[in-house]
């Protein structure tokens, strides 16, 4: 290229406050028009040589900034300098906010805006955006939070439009945590931004902040939920692991063998309650697995309770199996009912292969005599029970699938129930009523 | 290239394009117009204010994987401050202007103004849409506007004080439009393209700015042509 020519350096430029006679910095020169002198907190146009006064003295000027003018501090890949300060408020004075004006000679501005304690970096955007409640930007959607109108409370510093304490603009929060989209109306124009949720620790360690600021109180509009991120992960984490869990219980079930050792029908009396009857001597084959102990009994409107002591016979070492089928069932004002049921199934796992023998004790309500219908000669026969017993090797075993299934269930439920706590305390907030959302924006008269 | 001699003081002056009409002399600020085979000088250019620009005379770019050399500027004044325009130079000989405004970037291309968007336009509001190459652009901006100062080359005449009215349009995926009425000639011109990040043009050969860091530009990834010189 041909000759470069180079002009005065973009460094600090100073000038005279026409009000006291302070001089005044200037950082973004040639773009900043308005500035605050920082001794007696007048607002300047400083966009021509004339240096016209917009304001005179602000009522308190000095104010303890989280971060001071001219700090400056490194966020999303840039150098950022403090250039600006507004504080903004509603018209009724119930709450107010900080605003940071950011300055990098490359990357043009930059806001972060602090509200109790909860941090935004946000950009003006130069995008058309659809006015409606809930506009789209860079592929998401933005839900109507809040709509205000506020006031300029205090500026400090220096800025690249016009200012004044007391100038009104109506403002509406649209919300995607953590981001937000924010439109501006002056009366004039219409502006607007978009900002990032950023934790205050981020800010503190961007810009070397040292001394400890108060922590954020309540939630912010475009706070993330603490669990947002981990909710989706734990929801992908516990299908995925329901789907391994699925395809291993199939396996699982498939290669059951299923191998009745016993099956037989077993007649029990009343006399002989108390007193264990044996089974013969059966194999049970396999070095070691489940077995099933099935209990099944046509009882009526009774119960039968058979306690099943299954001993080996090499070793003694004995595993018990308590079966209690019990079946009522009836007619009240609701209709018929029933409930329980005949059979009844236990598994005894690891149970080694070798030669077993069974002890079967069973009491049951068909060993009451019932008053008026039982003669003293049938009692002392024995009232009898029959009951079926079925033993079998290497079963399809599904309470350890329902347990981890559950606890799969477990944590994303936990997660999603506080995260919708957690949304719903901040919607809360929300100056926007759902039922009575209006369509049209309403601009600020 | 084409080099003449300044009618003014004599220094040499280099017009890089071909559709460069005006120049501003580098040692004695006279705004230099290119007739035919001669130039003559248009009455002298005032200093441009300072500012913090990172971009100078010689600064260069990629845009759409192609270079692009700025090669002047116009300092815009209106009554809320300035900004600045720079022409750059570029292949295909399109009128190509970065314009650098409240730390906002955007590059646009010259295009012929349809009348009806001339007359659309001719008493413009705030929100009022129109239809630029097939696609919706609303009013953003409308200011009265004047040449505070120049420097280098330019592919208009436009000495200091030219009042224009600069109507910019915005579109909804960060499209740009600008048109401009120049109050005295009462030719309007209209330039289309869009808004983008600094990091996104891979600019080199910037303004050093004393007190700051030069960030790090990616290297560009170019399309055919060899960089300007």
């Amino acid at each position: 290229m041909g000759d470069i020519k180079k002009y005065a350096p973009g460094s600090v430029k100073t000038f005279t406050c026409p009000n006291c006679g302070g001089t005044i910095g200037i950082r973004a020169v040639g773009i900043s028009i308005t500035a605050v002198c920082q001794s007696c907190g007048s607002i300047i146009d400083i966009a021509n040589e004339e240096l016209n006064i917009i304001s005179k003295a602000q009522k308190n000027t000095k104010v303890d900034l989280d971060l001071p003018l001219g700090t400056r501090g490194h966020l999303f890949g840039a150098d950022w300098e403090v250039i600006g300060y507004t504080e903004r408020g509603d018209l009724d004075d119930t709450f107010s906010w900080s605003e940071y004006l950011l300055f990098n000679p490359w990357q043009g501005f930059r806001f972060l805006v602090e509200s109790d304690g909860h941090w935004t970096f946000v950009k003006m955007l130069r995008q058309e955006i659809e006015e409606v409640n809930s506009p789209e930007y860079n592929g998401k959607r933005y839900k109507l939070f809040s709509r205000d109108n506020i006031k300029v409370n205090y500026v400090l510093g220096e800025f690249y439009w016009r200012t004044k304490v007391g100038e009104k603009a109506s403002v509406e929060d649209y919300v995607a945590p953590p981001y937000i989209l924010s439109r501006e109306d002056s009366g004039q124009d219409v502006i607007w931004s978009q900002g990032t949720y950023i934790r205050p620790q981020v800010i503190q360690d961007a810009f070397g902040v040292k001394e400890k600021w108060t922590p954020p109180v309540g939630i912010a509009p475009n706070q993330p939920s603490p669990v947002g991120e981990s909710l989706s992960a734990a929801v992908i984490a516990a299908m995925v692991a329901m789907i391994c869990l699925i395809v291993f219980q199939i396996m699982m079930v498939s290669h059951t063998k299923n191998q009745v050792l016993i099956d037989t029908t077993i007649q029990m009396l009343s006399t002989q309650k108390g007193t264990p009857q044996t089974t013969d001597e059966f194999d049970i084959p396999d070095k070691t697995g489940n077995l099933e102990i099935m209990i099944a009994s046509p009882v009526d409107n009774n119960w039968l309770e058979v306690e099943a002591e299954l001993v080996n016979q090499s070793t003694q070492e004995n595993d018990q199996a308590l079966e209690t089928v019990e079946y009522y069932h009836g007619y009240d004002s609701d209709g018929s009912w029933a409930e329980g049921s005949q059979v009844s199934r236990d598994i005894l796992s690891a149970v080694p292969g070798g030669k077993y023998r069974l002890l079967l004790t069973a009491d049951a309500g068909a060993f009451i005599p019932v008053y008026g219908k039982t003669t003293p000669d049938e009692v002392a026969r024995g009232l009898p029970v029959k009951y079926q017993l079925r033993v079998t090797r290497d079963v399809p075993d599904w309470s350890n699938f329902w347990t981890a299934f559950l606890l799969l269930i477990v944590c994303p439920s936990v997660l999603w129930l506080y995260h919708s706590s957690f949304e719903k305390r901040r919607w809360a907030e929300s100056s926007i009523t759902l039922s009575g959302s209006p369509t049209n924006i309403r601009k600020y008269e | 290239m084409q080099t003449y001699n300044c009618p003014s003081c004599g220094a040499e002056i280099k017009f890089q394009s071909s559709i460069s009409v005006t120049c501003v002399c580098s040692s004695c600020r006279s705004l230099i117009v290119r007739k035919d085979k001669d130039v003559e000088a248009m009455g002298k250019m005032a200093e441009l204010p300072d500012d913090i620009s990172p971009f100078q005379i010689g600064t260069q770019g990629v845009y759409e994987g192609t270079h692009f050399g700025l090669i002047g500027r116009m300092k815009i004044g209106w009554e809320d401050g300035c900004w600045n325009e720079w022409f750059m130079y570029t292949d295909g000989g399109k009128k190509g202007w970065l314009e650098e405004a409240q730390g906002f970037l955007a590059i646009s291309f010259e295009e012929t103004l349809p009348d009806s968007i001339k007359k659309e336009l001719q008493s413009p509001k705030l929100g009022h849409f129109v239809t630029i190459d097939g696609k919706p652009f609303s009013v953003a901006d409308i200011k009265e506007t004047e040449c505070i100062s120049s420097e280098g080359e330019l592919p208009l005449v436009a000495p200091k004080g030219t009042q224009s009215t600069s109507i910019d349009l915005i579109s909804r995926d960060g499209g740009f439009a600008s048109v401009e009425y120049d109050k005295g000639s009462g030719s309007a011109h209209l330039y289309v393209g869009e808004y983008l990040e600094f990091n996104q043009l891979h600019f080199s050969n910037l303004r050093e700015l004393p007190g700051w860091k030069m960030p790090l530009t990616p290297e560009p990834a170019l399309i055919g042509n060899k960089p300007h010189g």
